[in-house]
């Protein structure tokens, strides 16, 4: 019983609260803030066969044993050889002044000397020498001394920057975040030339010590978001975070809603864009998706394409984006309802057609609708990961083989396939995965409903939905708005419709921005 | 504490004080002034605004207050508790008839095989959400129901258009002013509804004094809207059904709905606009429900679960105390006349009255 409490206990915890996982501790967690001691990193690091342990002896007034561990594959070798070792072994060794220098002094003088290495600093701590060289850079110790030397020297296989396939556009940048932090954070950089875009590095994960960057901008953001979002990162605690995805659960406001409250994108120009009306990204190492927060639901209605074309052309097609939606939402519940229910509101012509369709089919509307739509889920399912010549053949054979065989052996009506085929490709207008996914799993509950209670029980659905995302925030911004609360400048500027870009002179007022003025003048 | 804004305040404000008003208005007041029952309406409607100016009032010198802690302080402890008894007491019986309103609507008109308790329980649960949410949602909630609502009503108007039949509105005034007078009278307890919710909604109100400068402007428009939207509808259903018809139409609406034919493709809409009036059920169901959660809270100090506690089996068993429509609408109409209108009236203008004069003193 007590067990059980806590569990119920830990489930309504709100995630970016919660402690998951204690990690398992080593002697040398427990020396982290000790000096350093090159023979203790050896004992420690040797067990691994990545890591390469490079001694030599530097020549000065004294010989001086110096040893540089880096970690094989994580190092740009022809900087380790080139700007480091050759210059350590070479070049220093024939110069004069490098003869005079002692022991004592060494850490400081090769800091001064050691020119070509762009990133360098000194340590002093445990701790910090095993993360700098688990992270990829190359460190080098002298003798016994407690004292080292970091040499940035990062360079591993990365993958080129290309566009993401789940964010294809017509127009616009064709570019996308890759998986090396680095990379990400200087595509953005080149987006944004200002000092006012900060970038903030945090480590997460116990063990993975995974690299996060939090990049907002300065008298841009709002202070209480950024704020926000620093502790909820802070006070994540798990073993690791492999994947910056994994953020998004631990800090997320509504943990059991189907609706995301974090919007991510592989896209440099979104996130520039966003960063620019005052919202915060988060970035990790290892995963070419950005977090955004905090997001509205009209969010993800949009992508970076409506801000490439043309205002007018925008506001048609973000007509259809949400008349999609609707269909997506709502096509196969009307469907049920008016066949079950409410066959009054149809033409004579169209009930008899309807009638006549239905005949033959053993099933109700509603047991007809669930089969059709569960094949739908499972098919899409099974193309989604396939190499894509099978999936393009699982979409024929389940689209065009079993549906036709369902309607020649009565097991479906015809119109109910053609109202699950309209409402299957209305679901893929809607821009967000996330999104997609939650107006499917809405989709069933709706059909229960006006299978048993007809239109009242969509009614009761769609009123029960309204409720659930009024009542969610994220970050503090509530879900609906600028439609509620209203916010008549962000509603009229980029929400149902997309205001010319002369005509964006303010930043959406939807989140709390310090500078509300976009900047954004225009040329009439 | 939760706040809501002044733009907030104006369609929470209408969201509660049309509730559903729309369906017996035109019965209302058609019975009492026939043909020239339009008329009434608005003066009816405008009848509520000096009572919540006297709360704004109140709630300027007496801030984060609701308004039995404001008699509290300005009567005495007992009187604020014999007050707030009251205001428990019927709220919760006339959210309690106003959800059986709301649940005959669906089962009279569209969905007649299907059991009350089924819509009553369905019901509840949204209401149970919608408060449980809080006042800041409920306040959202209208912003965006509220306006679905008048659009469909607007909308049900101009589709009855070709059913108008010419010469039921004339001649006006044929019995003089005096029938439209009675007409007043049968309505203004619907006003008085608004003004014992906004003696609760007190408390999260806007506090600045430019505030409560726009929110005295927002009352008109709230009074004022609300009335023209009655009155479009009692215009309408006296115009197709003529006064005599109409006066026999417990749900004149719903019947309208039923008439409606759009271009010879969709016909008897009135199953797709119930479920607009379902919002306008559910919106001011909740706002009794809260009226009694905050008057419990006050009142005998008991936390917002056992609140709960408290309202939910009482509430949940009204609704099944009156089985027929004719009897649900004479009990609606009394509890407004006898119950609703005297306490809003004694109340404000006692307490107003006391808080000046010993201003003044």
């Amino acid at each position: 019983m007590k067990s059980w409490l806590k569990m119920m206990k830990d489930l309504t915890i709100r995630p970016h609260t919660r402690k998951i996982r204690k990690p398992p501790t080593l002697p040398i967690d427990q020396e982290r803030n000790k000096p350093l001691s090159s023979q203790r990193i050896r004992e420690e690091l040797e067990k691994s066969s990545d890591i390469i342990f490079r001694e030599f002896s530097l020549r000065a007034k004294e010989e001086i044993p110096c040893m540089l561990v880096v970690v094989d594959g994580l190092i740009d070798k022809s900087i380790l050889d080139n700007f480091i070792l050759r210059v350590l072994m070479v070049d220093l060794q024939a110069d004069p002044d490098f003869k005079k220098l002692t022991q004592k002094n060494i850490v400081d003088d090769v800091l001064k000397l050691l020119a070509p290495a762009s990133e360098i600093k000194k340590i002093d701590k445990m701790g910090e020498a095993i993360d700098y060289i688990l992270s990829g850079d190359a460190v080098l110790f002298f003798g016994n001394l407690s004292e080292a030397l970091v040499i940035g020297a990062r360079g591993w296989a990365s993958r080129a920057i290309s566009e993401p396939q789940t964010e294809s556009t017509i127009r616009g940048p064709k570019e996308g975040f890759t998986e090396t932090l680095r990379t990400n954070t200087s595509l953005l950089r080149r987006k944004i030339k200002h000092p006012s875009l900060r970038l903030v590095s945090l480590k997460l994960g116990d063990l993975t010590h995974t690299d996060v960057v939090v990049c907002y901008i300065e008298k841009v953001a709002s202070p209480d978001v950024l704020s926000e979002v620093l502790r909820r990162l802070s006070r994540i605690k798990m073993d690791g975070v492999v994947a910056g995805d994994s953020i998004e659960e631990m800090i997320e406001d509504s943990p059991y809603s189907p609706f995301p409250t974090v919007f991510h994108t592989e896209r440099p120009d979104v996130i520039a864009a966003n960063l620019l009306e005052g919202r915060v990204g988060i970035m990790a190492d290892g995963t070419p998706t950005v977090l955004l927060v905090p997001v509205t639901l009209a969010k993800f209605m949009q992508v970076n394409e409506d801000y490439y074309a043309r205002a007018l052309i925008m506001i048609l097609i973000r007509f259809v984006r949400y008349l999609g939606a609707m269909i997506a939402v709502l096509a196969p519940s009307i469907y049920i309802a008016v066949t079950t229910f409410h066959q009054e509101i149809l033409p004579t012509s169209l009930a008899l057609s309807i009638a006549a369709g239905r005949e033959g089919v053993p099933f109700p509307a509603l047991i007809e609708a669930l089969l059709m739509t569960l094949t739908l889920e499972i098919l899409q399912e099974a193309g989604l990961r396939l190499p894509k010549p099978i999936g393009q053949t699982i979409g024929i054979v389940g689209a065009l083989v079993i549906g036709d065989a369902a309607v020649k052996a009565s097991l479906v009506s015809p119109l109910m396939v053609i109202v699950i085929g309209i409402t299957a490709i209305a679901s893929y207008i809607i821009p967000s995965y996330d999104l997609g996914i939650a107006v499917r799993l809405t989709r069933f509950p709706l059909m229960l409903l006006a299978g048993s209670m007809g239109f009242y029980g969509v009614g009761i659905g769609l009123y029960a939905g309204l409720i659930h995302l009024l009542s969610i925030r994220s970050f503090g911004v509530p879900y609906l708005s600028p439609i509620a609360p209203l916010r008549i400048r962000a509603l009229l500027q980029d929400t149902f419709v997309r205001a010319p870009w002369w005509a964006m002179k303010r930043r959406p007022e939807l989140i709390d921005v310090e500078d509300p003025n976009s900047g954004s003048r225009g040329t009439k | 504490m939760e706040r809501i804004s002044t733009h907030q305040f104006l369609m929470l404000g209408a969201g509660v004080t049309l509730g559903t008003t729309f369906f017996p208005v035109g019965m209302t007041v058609a019975s009492s002034a026939g043909r020239d029952g339009w008329m009434a309406v608005i003066p009816a409607f405008l009848f509520g605004i000096p009572f919540s100016l006297m709360l704004l009032s109140l709630a300027e010198k007496y801030p984060q207050k609701n308004l039995i802690q404001i008699t509290e302080q300005v009567l005495g402890k007992w009187m604020g508790k014999i007050f707030g008894i009251l205001a428990i007491l019927i709220s919760i019986y006339f959210g309690g008839l106003l959800a059986r309103q709301g649940v005959d609507m669906f089962s009279r008109s569209i969905l007649p095989l299907i059991p009350f308790w089924a819509f009553l329980l369905s019901g509840f649960v949204l209401v149970l959400m919608l408060v449980n949410a809080g006042i800041e949602v409920m306040a959202r909630f209208c912003e965006i129901v509220f306006p679905i609502v008048a659009v469909a009503l607007i909308g049900t108007a101009l589709l009855s258009i070709p059913r108008f039949e010419q010469g039921e509105l004339l001649p006006f005034l044929e019995n003089g002013f005096k029938p439209v007078l009675f007409g007043v009278i049968e309505i203004i307890p619907w006003p008085m509804e608004f003004v014992l919710f906004l003696g609760g909604l007190l408390k999260f109100l806007p506090q600045g004094q430019q505030e409560i400068r726009q929110m005295r402007a927002k009352v008109w428009h709230v009074l004022l809207f609300v009335g023209l939207l009655n009155m479009l509808i009692t215009l309408v259903e006296i115009w197709v059904f003529g006064p005599t018809e109409a006066t026999r139409l417990t749900y004149g609406l719903l019947t309208l709905g039923k008439m409606i034919e759009i271009s010879q493709t969709v016909s008897g809409i009135e199953s797709i606009f119930t479920v607009i009036w379902m919002g306008a059920s559910l919106i001011k169901v909740s706002a009794f429900y809260f009226l009694g959660l905050w008057g419990v809270q006050t009142v005998f100090g008991l936390k917002r679960g056992v609140a709960h506690m408290f309202i939910i089996p009482i509430m949940s068993v009204i609704p099944w105390t009156l089985t027929r429509g004719a009897d649900l609408q004479i009990a609606i109409t009394q509890a407004d006349r006898y119950l609703i209108l005297p306490l809003a009236l004694v109340w404000v203008i006692l307490l107003w009255g006391v808080s000046w004069w010993r201003q003044r003193k």
